[in-house]
């Protein structure tokens, strides 16, 4: 009875039955909440990275102020070379528990662990060394170098105490082959943490000497 | 009564497609507006000159307007015909035509709100110069 009221009189993409299609099927909710917050995530730094470029461009002919020159690139590409191949690992260690490996789950995830954390290590070095020339109240650049970076390291963050999460959770061995749910999430998280590192070693350290 | 199909799998996959489009069409087209739009403005009044390889800015700004704007008509009269032809299975109780149709619905109303922002920045652009 049902599906003779749902069925499109035309069996076309509009028709009720095609509407009602589940794309994409069987994801859990958590699966949609993880979505839903890396979609709101992303409009923030998308928010940031605009304000950056209309700042500039309001700003003085010379970008960054002469006085701050701009940013060296050796410790960011250091930083992009050990972040971007970190979710390799993450990718490995889902592929391995969805197997049922618990092993190849807590080498991928501490091997991720290691590399996130390297990245914050080199990310506090760098503000080590600019804190003396240049801070968040120095001028206009300083406050979006500062609050531009200083919020991904913070995602970066969130996303190491995740992964350590995970990995106590596979030490005490509530992951296995039937119960991954967490690890795909996390990996989603992780993947969009290198994804918007992207946008902001373009905008914040490559784009100023284009 | 004429014959009542089932959609094939194609439909079926067209289908969830076109409701994706319906929910987030007007958004992803402002979205798109908005950068286009206001990039174009800024890198070409910064650089002193008011037109883009020859065409004037102000025509520029005109096509960044007006695509986004049929996108975002598109979305809304499909968020419009996916609302009508999903109300009669909604009301047997089917779960799946239930969420599609309250997809639909902020379709209308997401596609609705989007249009108006991007007509009333076009109004700018008629107003006032772009520079």
């Amino acid at each position: 009875m049902t599906e003779a009221l749902i069925a499109s009189p035309d069996g076309g993409a509009t028709g009720p039955a095609a509407l009602a299609t589940e794309l994409p099927r069987g994801r859990s909710p958590g699966w949609w909440g993880m979505l839903l917050f890396v979609t709101t995530e992303a409009t923030l730094f998308a928010v940031l990275l605009g304000s950056y470029f209309y700042l500039r461009f309001q700003a003085a002919a010379q970008w960054p102020p002469p006085r701050t020159g701009p940013p060296e690139l050796t410790l960011p590409l250091v930083m992009t070379a050990l972040l971007l191949p970190s979710s390799l690992p993450v990718i490995w260690a889902e592929h391995g528990i969805r197997r049922g490996q618990r092993w190849r789950l807590r080498l991928g995830l501490a091997l991720t662990l290691l590399l996130g954390l390297a990245f914050v290590g080199l990310l506090l070095m760098e503000y080590d060394e600019k804190l003396a020339s240049l801070t968040v109240t120095t001028d206009t650049y300083g406050s979006l170098f500062y609050v531009v970076t200083g919020f991904h390291g913070l995602h970066v963050t969130v996303g190491l105490l995740m992964l350590a999460w995970l990995l106590a959770a596979s030490t005490g061995g509530r992951l296995d082959a039937r119960r991954h749910e967490p690890v795909r999430l996390v990996a989603m998280y992780w993947h969009f943490v290198g994804a918007v590192w992207v946008a902001v070693l373009f905008t914040v350290y490559l784009s100023p000497r284009l | 009564m004429g014959v009542v199909r089932t959609p094939d799998a194609r439909a079926r996959r067209r289908g969830g497609l076109l409701l994706w489009f319906t929910a987030f069409g007007g958004a992803a087209a402002w979205s798109a507006h908005a950068l286009a739009a206001w990039s174009i403005d800024e890198l070409t009044c910064a650089t002193g000159r008011r037109d883009i390889a020859g065409v004037p800015l102000g025509i520029a700004l005109v096509c960044a307007t007006v695509a986004p704007a049929a996108v975002t008509v598109v979305a809304l009269a499909l968020a419009w015909r996916a609302w009508r032809r999903t109300s009669a299975g909604a009301r047997s109780g089917d779960r799946g035509v239930e969420r599609a149709q309250m997809v639909a619905l902020i379709g209308l109303w997401s596609n609705a709100l989007f249009l108006t922002i991007i007509l009333l920045g076009a109004a700018a652009v008629m107003v006032f110069p772009p520079c």
